[in-house]
């Protein structure tokens, strides 16, 4: 069996829609990295950002998670936080996690494709639902390519 | 929560952006974070830039947080990753680091492209030179070899290449003064002293952790991988050592 690194689309079924900041989560698939003043914001891969207080760099300690489905990339500035989400690129102020705001949501991808080209990907099935995102994933015998 | 995070304002202070717009003399100080190599969003003084495969998208921020899109400029194809030092722009793309300037922000304007093999490459830049990765095989579909190259940036019109050194499998990269760090996937964290860019010399090899990215910040290295979170201090180069290790379930 052929095993190949590439993305999987995400369903919109299988999807919540909404940002929300909720208890932290275990570490499974680190994607990007962000360093904030004291936080350390670690993407999980498709699924969102885990937030770490990181003022003593010997002991991180989870502060929550931002359930961001879709999500690869962040960045932050002024206590708002960039990111993207389900096509979306999309504001939101942070500075009370507990009570996080979106502020700006701009329709900016087609979610037809994979992210990157070059890069095999789990050919969509319409029957799953609409893709809103990609994840990537190990592929077993990949048949799609982009 | 809300005093923590005012104290976090307070902590991010630290981490000030020198920010150059079109006045030269205008120096703002930001509290903007840091990223790592494998980026695809990048924060000028007040505009978000972030690449797709073929361009560069452009968000005018507002101080209440809202932003709107402004332009949009076509590049080339495969753009991977993008960085931003004053007023350029790095982008890295399957077969070329492109040079961009955004002396007007709204507008990034071509300076230079730098052409290599096609590859997987994101680049970082310190001083006088950028270091840009090379990775073939695998999902990036290319002939050659893994490689990461010094170039020699001080004319952004005529990027000229000072040394390719053979590697690993590299993923992300990082960069702080002279100390450069090199991510090669399942062959682990490499560390160098690129003191001498024609001459870089290995410090460090942690061979058993799987390395993708890293965020080089004073004196601390956070790097990701599929092992998890690892933060190294590399402050003395003589005693590189790991602080921690968030671990994936």
């Amino acid at each position: 069996m052929r095993e190949a690194q590439g993305y999987r689309p995400i369903y919109a079924t299988a999807a919540d829609t909404t940002i929300t900041f909720v208890k932290s989560q275990p570490l499974r698939k680190p994607g990007k990295i962000y360093s904030y003043g004291k936080y350390l914001m670690v993407n999980e891969q498709g699924k969102g950002i885990h937030v770490f207080d990181n003022e003593n760099t010997t002991s991180p300690k989870a502060v929550g998670f931002l359930k961001i489905n879709g999500n690869v990339d962040m960045a932050i500035r002024n206590n708002i936080l960039y990111v993207d989400h389900l096509g979306s690129l999309v504001s939101l102020d942070i500075s009370d996690l507990n009570n996080i705001r979106t502020l700006t949501i701009i329709k900016t991808w087609t979610e037809a494709l994979p992210p990157e080209r070059n890069h095999y990907f789990e050919c969509v099935n319409p029957k799953k639902g609409k893709v809103i995102g990609w994840e990537s994933a190990t592929l077993k015998n990949p048949k799609c390519y982009y | 929560m809300k005093n923590v995070l005012i104290v976090m304002i307070i902590f991010s202070g630290f981490v000030f952006v020198r920010c150059e717009s079109d006045t030269a003399s205008n120096f703002t100080i930001t509290p903007t974070g840091k990223g790592g190599s494998m980026a695809r969003f990048a924060l000028g003084a007040n505009h978000l830039y972030v690449v797709n495969n073929h361009a560069i998208k452009i968000y005018e921020l507002s101080t209440d947080g809202t932003m709107l899109q402004t332009g949009s400029v076509e590049v080339g194809f495969g753009i991977e990753t993008i960085a931003v030092r004053d007023n350029q722009l790095f982008l890295g793309a399957n077969d070329a680091m492109y040079i961009y300037s955004i002396s007007n922000p709204y507008r990034p304007s071509f300076v230079s492209r730098y052409a290599h093999i096609t590859a997987c490459d994101p680049v970082v830049v310190s001083g006088n030179y950028a270091y840009v990765t090379l990775r073939i095989g695998g999902t990036c579909r290319a002939a050659g070899s893994d490689a990461l190259e010094v170039i020699d940036i001080s004319n952004p019109q005529m990027p000229e290449l000072i040394k390719s050194y053979p590697v690993n499998t590299p993923y992300g990269l990082g960069i702080d003064g002279n100390t450069l760090f090199l991510c090669e996937g399942n062959n682990g964290l490499k560390i160098f002293n690129a003191e001498k860019p024609n001459e870089i010399q290995q410090i460090k090899h942690y061979k058993d952790i799987h390395a993708y990215d890293v965020i080089p910040n004073n004196g601390t290295l956070i790097m990701t991988g599929d092992d998890g979170i690892f933060q190294f201090d590399y402050a003395d180069l003589n005693d590189v050592h790991l602080l921690s290790h968030i671990k994936t379930q």
